[in-house]
């Protein structure tokens, strides 16, 4: 059970930030061996917080850590020429490249896409950029607020009375990301049966307008969905209520119908008029009369008595949750989903466990790269450079 | 060099995914060229997708087969049906099995089981069966068994906590995040196992538990608890070390834009292309310390900016000086915008029974073969298809399957519980 899905890959990643090296953690995650091309200064996320007892050291950044778990570390100056050598002698061993370094980024350094795959017939680029490699906004300065807001996440988020508001992570990356990884598939799935390689361009934005579920209503039926707190976005009368998070006896519950009998919200909650037909006949039209019914009923229990007895009648409640309680949370014990991982600078870090399990294969959770921890093994071993050149590299500041 | 094929061509998927996560997984593999098939229950379309809007064609004959979300969901698929509780649709459904290769099913655990159709019954029938199963919280652990939907994975999951105001209670972010993220993991490790098998030769089972894959979107908070003991929640439109960095009112109804500014050099670009105004000279704002700790004060001057002009005109404004901007588009400008268009996101599909309507594609595009959206099913649309052409059952088969109820050609409720 050692093996992983894509065990059999190279993987030569371009990644900074979150969207190219959460694609890339995902190929790691499958068994691929993925290497990571930073520059000397390293990966950008390597100055970003959190950091390990906020110290700024580029081993300590929590973001760092969390996204290159499993992957090789190599430093390399891509702008000069003997960088851009290195870089074609790896790229010729590989299966796959991810680059997110940004828009006409690579091109600049005379590295175009086009000459890439006209040096590797069967290499799979994975390009990933805000807004993709084509389109009047192509160039556009970005980041994850606005990736948010230009997506149409940001206008279905928050509070109906106030601006619209983000999460407090990196949605939209972490999308693009996950999409880029899917591409990558679609790829591979089109090299397994053509032996073709080819572009996939991805864009964050796409990725993130994808995944909304609001845009086709928009498009088809001129029903704009608007932000609405914590309820469901459609507002329709006969759209389907309750779906919201509600104040409770010690924090915040998810109240949701349970569809195979949804009246059998007045038992649980002891309150007849809960059981009213007008009410489930036009649900979405009666959700402050919902709210109104179920919160006393909330107000007398904690949420996980809530979230019990509601689950005891199968409707589908659940805990809000803070991070800090996720670490206690009897479920993720059980599934192994945080695991602890040596790391020669940080100590004992924390690794987020897998999001595929099978039964053949094992995902893989180990810790971050050292910047330019695998310099020799890839430079000497992979690619047959001798002490002497690495030491001459190194002198040059190339690596 | 003729049309090269789309990348899963002569993949055969059984689908027997409700609602949201499952069919948004299928759909990814249906657009890239699989053959999916959809399993409906005989009863409705037993999808809450295809309840309302069915508008405009709610008052016309046979609404179930004109859901406007459904046929989102649902696109570049077959549709058959089949009754579990009639002994002969498992016994259909086996049969299916072994002339598929991808199973897919996100229901939860029980609901298989139940039906004596778990992994280890299926690889019987199709020892390389490769099955994806997309449960809430799992196959195994103490809360295997409870009900979910998407807006509850969030809560439990942390995301919740952390989307919203400082002042305020959890929101949620956007609509169904979980499920659509679910999906595309599941379409990325179907093809992952695909490649798998075509090197080894085996099948297997996947499982894709949505709260495990939301988890990893939420690594840097994650971390913070574990490293520092933290506990990160709402922050609103701010950032911890970029200023300004917000959310800001644009002349029009609820209309905005969003601005990211970090670097000083940022800030003096900005400055220039406000035509440096005398407030944005004040020494406090120089320094990015300087902008966080006066955030508000440059918030107020820059609403002021912006609620003179549109969020677009602000938009280019600002990014014609290279500043991060954007406007906070709804769905419907999305369907106008340029450079959604000119990327061609959204693409014209004709469904038979609800016309022409536009769909997206997924957020990636390959440049040789690249997906098409293809048109979701009418209810049972491919019942003779796959009964009689696929399994070779006779006429008279398929109407003996009807009449035990086994199979449906119209849902035998005509709506389904909303």
């Amino acid at each position: 059970m050692s093996e992983g899905l894509l065990s059999d890959l190279l993987v030569v990643e371009l990644g900074r930030d979150v969207a190219g090296p959460y694609c890339g953690k995902i190929l790691a995650g499958c068994g691929a061996e993925v290497i990571k091309i930073e520059p000397l200064a390293g990966d950008p996320a390597r100055s970003a917080g959190p950091f390990k007892d906020d110290d700024p050291h580029p081993e300590k950044s929590g973001r760092f850590l969390h996204l290159n778990g499993g992957k090789k570390s190599i430093t390399l100056d891509l702008e000069a020429a003997s960088g851009r050598g290195l870089f074609k002698r790896l790229l010729a061993q590989a299966d796959i490249l991810i680059d997110n370094l940004g828009y006409g980024v690579l091109a600049g350094m005379g590295l175009e896409y086009a000459a890439i795959a006209a040096a590797n017939p069967g290499l799979i680029i994975v390009a990933i950029t805000y807004y993709g490699q084509d389109g009047p906004y192509r160039a556009f300065a970005a980041s994850e607020l606005t990736a948010y807001s230009m997506s149409g996440y940001q206008y279905l988020t928050g509070d109906p009375d106030r601006e619209p508001v983000r999460p407090n992570f990196a949605l939209a990356q972490y999308q693009g990301g996950a999409q880029a990884a899917t591409g990558a598939m679609a790829a591979l799935m089109a090299r397994d049966a053509m032996d073709i390689g080819q572009l996939v361009d991805v864009s964050i934005v796409e990725a993130t307008c994808f995944s909304h579920g609001s845009l086709s209503a928009g498009l088809n039926l001129g029903m704009v969905y608007r932000r609405a707190g914590s309820r469901n976005l459609n507002f329709h009368p006969k759209f389907q209520y309750p779906s919201v998070t509600l104040p409770c006896k010690d924090g915040y519950v998810h109240v949701h119908f349970a569809p195979a009998d949804p009246q059998l919200l007045a038992v649980l909650m002891e309150e007849p008029k809960l059981g009213a037909p007008e009410l489930w006949d036009t649900p979405m039209g009666h959700a402050d009369d919902f709210d109104a019914l179920c919160l006393p009923w909330l107000a007398r229990y904690d949420k996980r008595e809530v979230v019990q007895r509601a689950q005891e009648l199968r409707h589908p409640f659940t805990e809000v949750l803070t991070v800090g309680e996720l670490f206690d949370d009897e479920q993720f014990k059980a599934r192994g989903m945080f695991v602890g991982v040596e790391h020669p600078v940080v100590g004992t870090v924390t690794q987020v466990g897998p999001p595929i399990r099978s039964t053949e294969t094992e995902w893989r959770v180990a810790r971050a790269p050292l910047l330019g921890e695998h310099n020799d093994e890839i430079y000497c071993g992979r690619l047959g450079l001798s002490r002497e050149e690495l030491v001459i590299l190194s002198e040059n500041k190339v690596i | 060099m003729g049309p090269r094929r789309r990348p899963l061509e002569g993949i055969r998927v059984a689908d027997l995914t409700i609602v949201v996560a499952g069919p948004t997984a299928t759909g990814v593999l249906g657009d890239l060229g699989a053959e999916v098939i959809k399993i409906e229950h005989i009863v409705a379309r037993g999808d809450t997708s295809t309840a309302l809007p069915k508008a405009p064609h709610v008052d016309e004959d046979r609404p179930y087969n004109r859901g406007n979300w459904f046929h989102d969901l649902n696109r570049s698929k077959k549709a058959i049906t089949l009754n579990f509780v009639v002994p002969e649709a498992k016994e259909l459904f086996k049969r299916l099995v072994a002339m598929s290769d991808v199973v897919v099913q996100n229901f939860s655990p029980r609901v298989m089981e139940n039906h004596g159709l778990t992994y280890t019954a299926l690889r019987e029938v199709k020892p390389d069966i490769i099955m994806a199963s997309l449960p809430g919280f799992g196959m195994d652990g103490p809360m295997r068994n409870r009900t979910s939907f998407g807006p509850g994975i969030e809560a439990v999951t942390g995301l919740g906590d952390l989307t919203g105001f400082p002042d305020g209670p959890p929101m949620k972010p956007g609509n169904f995040v979980t499920d659509y993220t679910a999906g595309m993991m599941a379409a990325f490790a179907i093809m992952a196992a695909l490649h798998y098998r075509k090197r080894t030769g085996k099948g297997q089972h996947l499982e894709l538990a949505m709260r495990d894959g939301a988890l990893q979107f939420i690594g840097e908070p994650l971390m913070d608890f574990a490293m520092n003991g933290r506990v990160q929640s709402r922050i609103g439109n701010r950032h911890p070390a970029m200023s300004p960095h917000g959310v800001y009112r644009c002349n029009g109804e609820d209309m905005w834009v969003a601005i990211a500014v970090g670097s000083d050099d940022e800030w003096e670009r900005l400055r220039s292309a406000l035509g440096d105004p005398e407030w944005a000279r004040d020494e406090r704002f120089a320094t990015v310390t300087g902008r966080l700790h006066h955030q508000d004060q440059i918030d107020g001057h820059l609403n002021e900016w912006t609620g003179q002009r549109s969020h677009y005109s602000a938009m280019q404004t600002l990014q014609a000086a290279g500043i991060d901007a954007g406007a906070v588009l709804t769905t419907s400008e999305i369907g106008t915008d340029p450079h959604y268009n000119a990327r061609r996101f959204m693409q014209p599909v004709y469904i038979p029974e609800a016309g022409p309507i536009r769909l997206s594609r997924q957020g990636f595009r390959l440049s040789e073969t690249p997906g098409e959206i293809g048109a979701g099913p009418n209810f049972a649309a491919d019942n003779h298809y796959v009964f009689r052409d696929l399994l070779g059952l006779t006429e008279s088969e398929i109407a003996d399957l009807e009449a035990k109820q086994a199979i449906a050609w119209r849902p035998v409720t005509q709506m389904g519980r909303l």
